[in-house]
């Protein structure tokens, strides 16, 4: 089991049309719409890595690559300091 | 050069000493243009030496800079130099040699002012007989070269139907993006302007029908906060700590401000050198110093305070008083509570 955290200072702020990652220390500031978006929340709502991947496989059946993809955005946000 | 120093990324420059149109909001042409105006050597001494200091990006704006009289040749050293070059024109003037230059290397993006799609609402605006046509043959004549455009239409207004009929002849020309800008009360906008003549609520819901009613190619010139998540990506913002201004006569300014407000200028091309300008000018120093971080009211406590700046700082100079003054409409909108919760932030 993967526990997925925000770091320290970032918050997730949900809107309409989409969420915002924002870093208090840095000022960093990263829009996330669609998928990007629904992973952002669940990570916020605590979910670990495999609850994540569980949900986008009964949204998205016939993708075959979501681990993969889940991967690369987690490393993404962990490049940009936005995961521990 | 100090390692605090952050790097001139923009410069903004007015080579002509005035305009051909006499607009109704202009805040940079708001009184006429004495002095003496800067030589073709001396542009291209002083855009040497930006380049020098790391400068990219030029803008030649004005007043109108196509009324430059060796406008043709600065615009083809501009090219040599500058990857990225964008023209802001009202278009009613096509001096000999420019579509020319044009096709030798093109500039990066030219925005042309269009207000109105009936050309007697644009030609009273602008003040001159005759303005709307020659600006739409110029902003077709840009799509025919295949230049990256935009039409500028600047409304005091939140009625819509001028909006509506403006992207249909956006659309007609062929014209890559339509930009709403809100006319400031500065210059000749304090009597007719945007922010004074309506309620935030209308506001607002202009805004919200802008985004929610109208084609993606439509940018409403409207700070960050204000706009939704899905407009964020492509939001551009004034970056005013790494910009600097030129007046005619070769003033150094904040982009173009010191036409009207002589505090916001200091030093003159060529008695002082760019870097001089850039390193030493109270103007910048009081820029750097006090941005974004000394910002007040809602935009110091909002998340986009560090890119957005303000939104202008011109315009909060006008209706705040100060560089630092908070941006009007998303101070109002925090006031009457429409500001969102989801873009503030404890500091």
């Amino acid at each position: 089991m993967e526990k997925l955290e925000y770091a320290k200072g970032v918050v997730f702020r949900r809107e309409p049309a989409g969420g915002i990652l924002f870093n208090i220390d840095t000022g960093d500031l990263q829009v996330t719409e669609g998928v990007a978006f629904g992973i952002c929340d669940m990570i916020d709502n605590g979910k670990d890595k495999e609850k994540i991947l569980s949900e986008l496989r009964k949204h998205y059946p016939e993708e075959q690559d979501l681990e993969q993809d889940l991967d690369d955005f987690i490393k993404e946000l962990k490049e940009k300091g936005a995961l521990v | 050069m100090s390692s605090q120093l952050p790097t001139l990324g923009v410069l903004y420059i007015n080579p002509a000493g005035g305009c051909n149109l006499h607009c109704r909001h202009c805040w940079v042409n708001e009184g006429s243009f004495t002095g003496e105006l800067l030589s073709l050597e001396n542009w291209k001494e002083l855009l040497s030496q930006s380049v020098a200091e790391g400068c990219s990006y030029l803008k030649l704006t004005g007043g109108e800079p196509l009324l430059y009289h060796d406008i043709v040749p600065l615009y083809r050293y501009s090219a040599s130099l500058f990857p990225r070059i964008v023209i802001e024109t009202n278009g009613t003037l096509q001096p000999e040699g420019l579509w020319e230059a044009f096709a030798e290397k093109k500039p990066f993006h030219v925005s042309v002012s269009l207000d109105n799609a009936e050309a007697r609402l644009h030609d009273e605006f602008r003040g001159q007989r005759g303005a709307w046509e020659k600006t739409v043959e110029f902003a077709e004549k840009l799509v025919k070269n295949n230049i990256s455009n935009q039409i500028i239409m600047s409304v005091s207004t939140a009625q819509r139907q001028p909006v509506v009929d403006m992207i249909k002849l956006a659309q007609q020309i062929g014209t890559g993006t339509l930009k709403i800008n809100f006319i400031t009360p500065s210059g000749r906008g304090k009597s007719d302007n945007f922010f004074d003549k309506n309620p935030i609520e209308d506001i607002i819901e202009f805004f919200t029908w802008i985004d929610k009613e109208t084609p993606r190619g439509v940018l409403p010139s409207v700070p960050a906060a204000l706009l939704p998540v899905n407009r964020l990506k492509n939001h551009g913002y004034c970056p005013v700590r790494n910009l600097m201004g030129v007046l005619p006569d070769g003033t150094f300014s904040l982009c173009g401000v010191a036409f009207s407000r002589k505090e916001m200028a200091w030093g003159k091309f060529p008695a002082i050198s760019v870097h001089d300008a850039w390193e030493n000018s109270p103007v910048y120093k009081m820029i750097r110093s006090s941005l974004p971080h000394d910002i007040e009211g809602v935009c110091h406590r909002c998340i986009h305070r560090d890119s957005c700046i303000g939104q202008c700082v011109v315009n909060n100079m006008e209706t705040g008083g100060a560089v630092t003054s908070p941006d009007i409409l998303c101070q109002r909108a925090y006031e009457a509570g429409l500001f969102p919760e989801t873009r503030l932030i404890e500091r």
